[in-house]
C-alpha cells in the first residue's frame, strides 16, 4: 500500500514523526512500517545518550494538517512536514532499594541487571552447594506483571538449566498477564520457594564479603527462616524521566500526573493525546506492565490512517471565530485544550485540529466564537445571535448537559422510569465547557428559575478540562448572584456519567427542591 | 467495488469498537449478538467515580453502543447466532438465525407498560436506553410459549409493538472478513460454598454493578435496606487450580475496590472487608492508591472457607485468619463474590468454525502463538483471555486494523 507521503511545501510529507528513545524507537518504526506507515525519527536531547544518534526535535509547529517538525541533525537544521507524531516512551526502571533498607552492590542488583548477568552465571560444581537467588517483588513498592514474568523466566533458567535454587519473596504478586498464574505454579513445581508478605517485610542483615542474609517470617507456617542468598534481585518500577516530560512539551500534548503521555483519561484509550494527530505508545512505559505492543502499534496505525481520511474531508463541526468581534485577547488560545488555535494576522481556529468542544466559546469574553456545522443553533452560546434558543419560559428550570454524559444519563433515567417530575428545558451541549457565564446569566435574565450545568466527572472530560472550566464559571456566577443580593443557588453544577441515570434524577430533583425552598 | 462487509460475532465492547473503527473506513459490519441486547456485560455496569473519574471505563460501553446504533455502516443483530459459516475463495458465506422479534423496534418506545403488565416477569428491560428495541420477551418464562393464552402485555402496549406471530428469521450473509468477539462467560459461583443462589444477601460483583446502575446504590436483597457492612471475596473462579482455572481474571481487583470506594463515598459509615490472594494493579497511580486503600478498608489475605446464614440474618463468612493463625468468622450485611472471567460457553465451537484454535485454558490462542490463522479471521476482546474494558477497546481497534489490511483498504 502507498506510504501516504504527499507533497507539502516542496518537501515530501511523511506520515509520522516518531519521537522517542533510541532503544524503543527502532522496533516501533519497524512495526509502523510493517503496518504501512512511513516515519521519520527524532528525539529530545537525552543526557547519557551519545550525541548525533538521532536528529533533535527542536519544535513541532502548526496543528493537525499543518504540522512541521523542526529537526537539528548533523547537516544543520531543517523542517519536515508530517501528518502526525507518535511519542514512544521507554520510561526509566527504578528499583526501590531504599524503602527496603537494602544497599545495592555486586550481588544485590536490579532485576534488569540480573537478567543481563544471567547468561554468564555458572553451573555449580558437582557436590557444591547450589547457589540461591532471591527475587524481591513488590516489597519496596508495587510490582508489575512484567516483573513477575521476568523473575519467573529467570528463576526457570536457574532451576532447570543451571541447577541453582530460587526464592520469590513478594508483596502483591502481580499475575494479571497471559499465562502468569500457570507460570507461578510451574515455578513452584520446579522447586522455587515462594514466600508472601502481607504486612511485614523481610529484614536484611549485612554479612561479610558483600553477602546479605534475609530474615523472614513465613506467613503460612508462621515460622521464621533465614535465607543466605548468593544474589538478591530487586524488581523495578517504571517512572517517567525528565525526557518524557520534555517530549510531551515539544509535541504540545498533556501528560498524566505520572509524567507519561497520554493523560489518564479513558477517552484517550491509552493512545490519543489532547492534540489531534499526536499519539503516544506505552510499550516500555506502561506502568501497568501490560504487554500489548502489537495491539498498540495496530491501534496507532489505524488512528493515523483514519486521520488521513479525516484530513481529506471538511469536518462536520468546528469552532469559528468571528473576526469582526475578535479583540485578539488570546483567551481562546490559552483556553483551547487541543492546541487548535493558530496565531497569525488573525486569530484562527484550525478547523481540522478542532474537536468542537466549545471550551473557547465558553471562555471568549467578546462572544466572538461559535461552534458551526450540523446542529448549529443547538449550542447555547449562539443564544445572543439566535434568540430562540434555549426556549425559556419564565419559571423554567434550564439544564445544560454534556451530550456524552448528562444527556445519556437523562435517557437512562427515563428508561428506568425515574425521571424527576416537573418541566425543564434540557439543552444538550457538546461539552459543558462551552457554557459561558454570560449564557448562564442570559438564561436567568430571560426568566429561568434556575440553571443547572451538568458535566463529566473530573478526569473524564473529552476536552480534558471543559468540565472544570464549567464548574469555575458556575462558581463565578454564584458569587456574582450573591453580591447582587440574589440567591446563588439559582446556578448549580454537578458531574455525572452516562450510566448514572438514577443520579441524574436525584440531582435534578435536589436542585429543584433547593430552588423551591429559595 | 461494493462496500466490503465484515461479520462480527459478538456485540460487546470489543465487537462494537471494531465495528465503529471499520465504519470510519466505510466498511459495513454485521454484528451478531446472541443476547437480546448488545453492549456485552459492560453495558450493565455503573460508573464508579467518587468525586472524580476512577477510570473503570464503564461509560465507554454506553458510548460504543449509542455510536454503533446510530452508525449507518453497522447493523446490530441481537438475539442472533451464526449457524453456518464457510470459507470459500476469500469470502465467508454465513447463515445467521435471528430469534423471532416479538417486539417491533420501530414501534416500541420503551415506555415499560408491558414490563409492568407481565405476570411472569418474562419481559426484560434492556440495560441501556440505546438498545433497540429497549425491551425483549423471554420465551422461557412467557406462558404463551407453554401453551398459555395470556394477553396482558399485548393489551398493555399503547403502540401495538408486540407481535407473537413473528417467526425466526434466517439471514444469509456474504462476509469478506470475520472478527470473533463473542466475549467471556462470568463464572457461576453456585458450586462454591458461599451460598450463592441460596442466601439472598450473597451476590456477585455483576449483581452489584446492576444494582448501582438501576438503583444508584446497594441494598440487601433480603430486606431492601442499604448494607452497613460489605465483604468482597476475590478470585471466585479465578486462580483456582482445582477448577483448572489457572488464570487471573485481571479486572476483579479494580472492580471490587473501585466499587468499595464508591460505596464508602456515598455512605462513609459502610465497613468494607476484602478477602484476597494478591491485589492486582489497576490504574496508573496504583502505588499511592494501594497505600490509601489499606487504610480505608480491611484486607484479609485469605480465601474464605464458606458463608452461612448468621443468627441476625447477616451472612457469616468463615475464614482462616493469617494474622492469628486460627479460624475466624465475620458477619456482614452483604457478601459480594468477585466472579472470574471464563471462556464463553460456545467459544470452542465458534472458534473451530472459524478455524481459530483455543489454548489449554479454553481461550482463543493469540495471533502470535505460532498457529496459522485463516486469512480474514481475527479475534478481539475477552475471547483472547480476561481483559478490562479499556483493553477490550484496544483489542477491537487492533482487530479492525488487521481486518482492513486483509481487505486491502490500508
Amino acid at each position: 500500500m502507498e506510504g501516504g507521503a504527499d507533497e507539502v511545501k516542496g518537501e515530501a510529507r511523511l506520515d509520522i514523526l516518531v519521537v522517542g528513545d533510541e532503544a524503543a524507537g527502532p522496533g516501533v518504526v519497524k512495526g509502523l512500517e510493517e503496518n504501512g506507515l512511513r516515519a521519520v525519527r527524532a528525539d529530545v536531547p537525552v543526557p547519557r545518550r551519545r550525541e548525533g544518534a538521532l536528529p533533535v526535535l527542536s519544535e513541532l509547529s502548526g496543528c493537525f494538517g499543518t504540522y512541521e517538525a523542526g529537526l537539528r541533525a548533523g547537516e544543520g537544521p531543517r523542517r519536515r512536514p508530517v501528518r502526525g507524531g507518535i511519542v514512544v516512551q521507554a520510561g526509566r526502571r527504578e528499583a526501590a532499594f531504599e524503602p527496603l533498607e537494602l544497599e545495592p552492590g555486586d550481588r544485590v542488583v536490579t532485576l534488569s541487571a540480573f537478567l543481563e548477568a544471567l547468561p554468564g552465571l555458572p553451573r555449580p560444581e558437582t557436590g557444591d552447594r547450589a547457589p540461591l537467588a532471591v527475587f524481591l517483588l513488590g516489597l519496596g513498592g508495587e510490582s508489575s506483571p512484567r516483573a513477575t514474568r521476568e523473575a519467573l523466566s529467570a528463576a526457570a533458567v536457574l532451576l532447570e538449566d543451571l541447577g541453582w535454587r530460587a526464592a520469590l519473596l513478594y508483596g502483591n504478586l502481580k499475575v494479571s498477564g497471559a499465562g502468569l498464574e500457570a507460570a507461578v505454579r510451574d515455578a513452584r513445581r520446579k522447586g522455587a520457594l515462594l514466600l508472601r508478605f502481607s504486612g511485614g517485610r523481610p529484614t536484611f542483615v549485612r554479612q561479610g564479603e558483600g553477602r546479605v542474609a534475609v530474615d523472614c517470617l513465613d506467613e503460612s507456617s508462621r515460622s521464621r527462616l533465614t535465607l543466605h542468598p548468593d544474589w538478591i534481585v530487586v524488581d523495578e518500577a517504571l517512572r517517567a524521566g525528565p525526557e518524557e516530560r520534555e517530549r510531551a512539551e515539544r509535541v504540545g500534548a498533556d501528560p498524566g500526573p505520572d509524567g507519561f503521555l497520554p493523560s489518564d483519561n479513558v477517552y484517550r484509550f491509552g493512545l490519543e493525546t489532547n492534540r489531534r494527530g499526536i499519539l503516544a505508545l506505552p510499550p516500555g512505559a506502561d506502568p501497568l506492565g501490560r504487554e500489548t505492543l502489537e495491539d498498540d502499534l495496530a491501534a496507532a496505525a489505524l488512528e493515523m490512517r483514519a486521520l488521513e481520511r479525516f484530513e481529506s474531508r471538511e469536518p462536520d463541526r468546528a469552532a469559528v471565530i468571528d473576526p469582526g468581534l475578535c479583540a485578539r485577547c488570546l483567551t481562546c488560545y490559552r483556553a483551547c485544550p487541543h492546541g487548535a488555535v493558530a496565531l497569525g494576522e488573525r486569530v484562527e481556529i484550525v478547523t481540522r485540529a478542532c474537536f468542537a468542544c466549545g471550551v473557547c466559546e465558553g471562555a471568549c469574553p467578546a462572544r466572538a466564537i461559535a461552534l458551526q456545522g450540523p446542529g448549529r443553533g443547538e449550542g447555547p452560546g449562539e443564544a445572543p445571535r439566535d434568540p430562540e434558543r434555549p426556549h425559556i419560559r419564565p419559571g423554567d428550570l434550564v439544564v445544560f448537559g454534556c451530550r456524552r454524559s448528562a444527556d445519556r444519563a437523562r435517557a437512562l433515567c427515563r428508561h428506568l422510569g425515574e425521571e424527576p417530575p416537573g418541566d425543564l428545558e434540557f439543552v444538550p451541549v457538546d461539552c459543558a465547557g462551552c457554557i459561558s457565564r454570560q449564557t448562564i446569566m442570559d438564561a436567568l435574565l430571560a426568566g429561568a428559575s434556575g440553571v443547572l450545568v451538568l458535566a463529566c466527572h473530573p478526569g473524564n472530560c473529552h476536552a480534558e478540562r471543559g468540565n472544570l472550566e464549567a464548574r469555575s464559571r458556575v462558581e463565578a456566577v454564584r458569587r456574582f448572584l450573591q453580591e447582587a443580593g440574589m440567591d446563588p443557588g439559582r446556578a448549580g453544577f454537578h458531574t455525572l456519567a452516562a450510566n448514572m441515570g438514577v443520579e441524574y434524577g436525584r440531582t435534578v430533583r435536589a436542585f429543584r427542591e433547593a430552588l423551591d425552598r429559595g | 467495488m461494493p462496500k466490503p462487509t465484515v461479520l462480527i460475532v459478538g456485540g460487546g465492547v470489543a465487537g462494537l469498537t471494531a465495528a465503529l473503527e471499520l465504519a470510519r473506513f466505510e466498511v459495513h459490519s454485521e454484528v451478531v449478538e446472541s443476547s437480546p441486547f448488545a453492549g456485552g456485560y459492560a453495558i450493565g455496569f455503573s460508573c464508579k467515580a467518587t468525586d472524580a473519574c476512577v477510570r473503570c471505563g464503564a461509560c465507554l460501553a454506553e458510548d460504543r453502543l449509542q455510536s454503533a446504533v446510530e452508525a449507518p455502516e453497522i447493523r446490530l443483530l441481537p438475539s442472533s447466532r451464526v449457524t453456518e459459516l464457510e470459507r470459500a475463495n476469500g469470502s465467508f458465506p454465513t447463515v445467521v438465525l435471528r430469534s423471532p422479534r416479538f417486539v417491533d423496534p420501530d414501534r416500541c418506545t420503551g415506555c415499560g407498560h408491558c414490563l409492568d403488565a407481565c405476570p411472569e416477569g418474562a419481559v426484560q428491560m434492556a440495560p441501556s436506553p440505546f438498545n433497540r428495541p429497549p425491551v425483549a420477551v423471554d420465551p422461557d418464562r412467557c406462558v404463551r410459549f407453554a401453551g398459555g393464552d395470556c394477553r396482558d402485555c399485548l393489551d398493555a402496549c399503547p403502540e401495538s409493538a408486540l407481535d407473537f406471530d413473528r417467526e425466526e428469521e434466517r439471514l444469509a450473509l456474504e462476509a469478506d472478513a470475520v472478527i470473533l468477539a463473542s466475549g467471556f462467560r462470568a463464572f457461576d459461583p453456585r458450586d462454591k460454598p458461599y451460598g450463592y443462589g441460596v442466601l439472598e444477601d450473597v451476590i456477585t460483583n455483576l449483581d452489584l454493578e446492576r444494582m448501582l446502575r438501576e438503583q444508584g446504590g446497594p441494598t440487601r436483597p433480603s430486606d431492601g435496606r442499604p448494607p452497613r457492612s460489605v465483604a468482597f471475596v476475590q478470585c471466585v473462579g479465578s486462580r483456582d487450580e482445582r477448577l483448572g482455572h489457572l488464570w487471573c481474571s485481571r479486572v476483579c481487583c479494580g472492580s471490587a475496590l473501585r466499587i468499595a470506594r464508591r460505596l464508602r463515598f456515598e455512605a462513609p459509615e459502610v465497613e468494607v472487608t476484602v478477602f484476597y490472594i494478591d491485589i492486582q494493579t489497576f490504574g496508573r497511580d496504583f502505588d499511592a492508591a494501594w497505600e490509601a486503600l489499606r487504610r480505608e478498608f480491611r484486607f484479609v489475605r485469605a480465601i474464605p472457607a464458606d458463608a452461612v446464614l448468621a443468627g441476625d440474618r447477616r451472612v457469616r463468612v468463615g475464614y482462616f485468619d493469617p494474622e492469628t493463625g486460627s479460624p475466624d468468622a465475620l458477619d456482614v450485611d452483604l457478601l459480594v463474590l468477585s466472579v472470574g472471567l471464563t471462556p464463553g460457553g460456545d467459544l470452542v465451537r465458534t472458534a473451530d468454525l472459524l478455524g481459530l484454535g483455543c489454548g489449554e485454558d479454553g481461550f482463543v490462542e493469540p495471533g502470535d502463538s505460532g498457529r496459522r490463522r485463516p486469512a480474514g479471521v481475527t479475534a478481539a476482546g475477552t475471547v483472547l483471555g480476561p481483559m478490562g474494558i479499556l483493553d477490550a477497546v484496544k483489542s477491537g481497534k487492533a482487530s479492525a486494523w488487521r481486518t482492513l489490511g486483509h481487505l486491502g483498504l490500508v
